[in-house]
C-alpha cells in the first residue's frame, strides 16, 4: 500500500458519519446519577439534629413577655367569667322538643357526624329519615351514617329508599354503587355507576368505578373502554395515571404518560399518530403546545416508532412538528426536535415488554445551556 | 478556552455534580457510535450509553487525574460493550442495519447521495470485517482524532507498538475493501 492509497484510505476514515445519540443520553444520566432528594421525615429529622442559632435582643424579648403576660392574664379573666352550664332537665326537654322536628334532628345528627361522633349521630338521622321518609337527603345521610358505623346492610336500605323516592339522585345512585361494590356485588354495583353515568356522563367516580369492575371480572375489552372513556374526560390526578397504567398494563397504548420538563402529562398517543379525528389530534396539540408556551426552557423531542417503515415515522414525525409550530410559531422550531426508527419501540409494562407496531415516545427536557459557562 | 476534562472531574469529585453533563454532553456521541457498533439497535446504544454514564460516575472517585479521561471513559465503556455481547449472544451480521437504512432511502435520493451513500457502506462493511481492537483503533484514531499516546492509554500499549498495530490494521483494511469491490462488481 503506497502513501498515496494510505492518505485516501484515511480520509475516508475521517470522513465517516456518524449516528447522533438521542437527545434524552444527557437528562437521563444526570437524573440517574444525581443523589435521590431525602424524604420529608428524614429532612425534618436532619432540620431538628442541626444546631440552631438563637439571638437574644433586649427589645424584642421584653415585647414577648408582656404579650406573654397579657395573653395569660385574658386566659384568667376569661375563664373565672365562663358562663354556667344550663339547668340539666331544661336542657333535656328543649333538646326533646327539638328532635320532634325532622329538620332539627337531621342537622343535629349532620352535626355530630361532622364532629365525629357517628354513633351519637345514627338515632338523630334515623330518626329524620323516619319522620320524612320520601326526603332523599334524609336516606342518603342515614346510609351514609349506617356506613361510618359499618352496617352496609342497613347503608343499603336507607339507599334503596332514597332511590325509591327519588330515582335520579346522583350521591345515592354513586354510594349504593360503593356499597355493593365493597360487598363484591360487581354486576349490582356496575349497574349503579352505569345509572350514574347515563344522568351525567363525566361523573368521575362512576367511570373510575366502571375500569375497576372490569378488571376484577377480567373483562378486559369493557376494561379498555372504560379507562379510555375516563382519560378522555380526565388527566390530572392519581387516578388518571392510575388508569393509564391499567390501560397500558392491557397492552393498549392510546394513553401514554410523559414526562415534560417538570410535568408529567397524559396524552392520547392514538389522536397524535392521526389515528383520531382532527378535532382530537388538535386537543392533543394544544396540550403539547400550552407545554412549550408555560415553559419557555422546554426542549422537547419527538420520537416516532413504526414497524418496518422508517418513511411513514419520519412523514408522520414532521407533521407533529409542523402542527406543534402552527400552534406555538415558527420561533419555537428549534426547540422541538424529531427523531424516527423504522422499527418497533419497546415498551416496558408490569406485565412484562410490549413492542406496538406503532408507537410515539415524547421527552422534554429544560435547556439551561443559554445560561451555562462553557468558556472561561 | 474550554474547561479540561480532569479540572471537570475534581469539581465532581468535589461534590459538583451537574458538572457531570458536561462530561456526558462531550462524550455521548462517541460512547453511542461505539455502543451502536456492539449492540446494533439505537435503542439498545442509548441504553448502554446511560449505563456506561452511570457506571463511570460510579467510578470516578477511583480516576486518577493524571490519565486521559476519554481514554478512561472508552475502555471502561468497551468493556460494557463487550459483557453486553456475552449476555446477548448474538451475532447479527454487522451493519445489516445500516445497509437496509440506505437500502430504504435509495429510492428517493439523488444519485450522487445514493453513490456516496454506498461507499460510506462500503466502509463500514470493511471496518466490521476487523477485529475489534484493529477497528477500534482506527476509528478512534481518525474519526475521534485521538493521539498516537492516548490511544496508548486506551489500549494500554506503547507509542510504537500503537503506530505498528494502526499501520498494520490500515492494510488489513485496505485488503479487506478490495475484496469488498471485487463482491460488488
Amino acid at each position: 500500500m503506497n502513501n498515496s492509497d494510505t492518505e485516501k484510505l484515511i480520509n475516508r476514515l475521517r470522513q465517516l458519519p456518524e449516528f447522533e445519540p438521542p437527545s434524552t443520553i444527557v437528562a437521563e444520566v444526570m437524573r440517574r446519577v444525581r443523589p435521590a432528594r431525602p424524604s420529608l421525615w428524614q429532612r425534618f429529622f436532619t432540620y431538628l439534629a442541626r444546631p440552631h442559632h438563637i439571638t437574644l435582643r433586649p427589645v424584642p424579648l421584653f415585647a414577648m413577655t408582656v404579650v406573654m403576660a397579657a395573653v395569660f392574664w385574658l386566659g384568667m379573666v376569661t375563664g373565672n367569667n365562663r358562663v354556667q352550664p344550663l339547668n340539666q332537665p331544661e336542657q333535656v326537654s328543649v333538646v326533646e322538643k327539638a328532635l320532634q322536628n325532622p329538620q332539627a334532628s337531621f342537622l343535629a345528627g349532620r352535626g355530630l357526624m361532622a364532629a365525629g361522633l357517628v354513633e351519637e349521630a345514627l338515632p338523630l338521622l334515623r330518626n329524620a329519615s323516619f319522620s320524612a321518609p320520601d326526603n332523599p337527603e334524609y336516606a342518603y345521610w342515614e346510609g351514609l351514617c349506617y356506613w361510618a358505623n359499618g352496617m352496609p346492610a342497613k347503608e343499603r336500605t336507607s339507599y334503596m329508599r332514597g332511590i325509591g323516592s327519588s330515582p335520579d339522585t346522583i350521591p345515592i345512585l354513586l354510594n349504593l354503587g360503593h356499597n355493593l361494590l365493597e360487598q363484591k356485588e360487581f354486576s349490582a354495583a356496575l349497574l349503579q355507576y352505569n345509572r350514574t353515568l347515563s344522568i351525567d356522563p363525566r361523573e368521575q367516580t362512576a367511570l373510575y368505578n366502571s375500569g375497576l369492575i372490569y378488571n376484577l371480572q377480567q373483562d378486559s375489552e369493557n376494561e379498555i373502554t372504560a379507562w379510555k372513556t375516563y382519560l378522555h374526560h380526565y388527566r390530572s390526578g392519581k387516578n388518571s395515571y392510575r388508569a393509564v397504567r391499567r390501560l397500558n398494563n392491557l397492552n393498549d397504548f392510546s394513553y401514554r404518560s410523559y414526562q415534560l420538563g417538570n410535568r408529567k402529562i397524559i396524552l392520547s398517543q392514538s389522536a397524535l399518530l392521526g389515528l383520531q379525528s382532527a378535532e382530537e389530534t388538535h386537543h392533543e396539540i394544544e396540550i403539547l403546545a400550552d407545554s412549550l408556551r408555560r415553559d419557555p426552557r422546554l426542549q422537547l423531542d419527538i420520537v416516532f416508532f413504526h414497524e418496518n417503515d422508517a418513511l411513514t415515522a419520519r412523514k408522520n414525525a414532521i407533521l407533529l412538528k409542523k402542527h406543534i409550530l402552527a400552534a406555538v410559531g415558527e420561533k419555537e422550531r428549534k426547540r422541538v426536535r424529531l427523531s424516527w426508527f423504522g422499527e418497533k419501540e419497546t415498551v416496558q409494562t408490569s406485565n412484562g415488554n410490549y413492542q406496538p407496531r406503532e408507537s410515539l415516545l415524547l421527552f422534554g427536557r429544560r435547556n439551561f445551556n443559554q445560561e451555562k459557562e462553557t468558556k472561561i | 478556552m474550554e474547561i479540561s476534562d480532569n479540572h471537570i472531574v475534581t469539581q465532581i469529585k468535589q461534590g459538583d455534580v451537574e458538572a457531570y453533563s458536561e462530561l456526558v454532553q462531550r462524550y455521548q456521541k462517541p460512547v453511542f457510535n461505539l455502543m451502536y457498533r456492539f449492540s446494533q439497535s439505537k435503542i439498545d446504544a442509548a441504553e448502554l450509553t446511560q449505563d456506561v454514564f452511570c457506571k463511570a460516575f460510579e467510578k470516578l472517585p477511583g480516576f486518577q487525574n493524571d490519565r486521559n479521561f476519554f481514554s478512561w471513559l472508552y475502555s471502561l465503556a468497551a468493556n460494557h460493550g463487550k459483557d453486553f455481547i456475552r449476555q446477548q449472544e448474538r451475532k447479527r451480521d454487522g451493519l445489516q442495519f445500516y445497509t437496509e437504512n440506505i437500502e430504504h432511502e435509495n429510492s428517493y435520493l439523488p444519485l450522487e447521495i445514493v453513490e456516496k451513500r454506498q461507499e460510506i457502506n462500503t466502509m463500514f462493511i470493511a471496518l466490521s470485517r476487523l477485529p475489534h481492537e484493529k477497528r477500534e483503533m482506527l476509528l478512534l484514531r481518525y474519526q475521534q482524532g485521538l493521539s498516537i499516546k492516548e490511544l496508548g492509554e486506551t489500549f494500554d500499549l506503547s507509542t510504537s507498538a500503537v503506530k505498528m498495530r494502526i499501520h498494520r490494521s490500515l492494510a488489513l483494511l485496505q485488503n479487506e475493501l478490495k475484496g469488498e469491490s471485487h463482491i460488488n462488481e
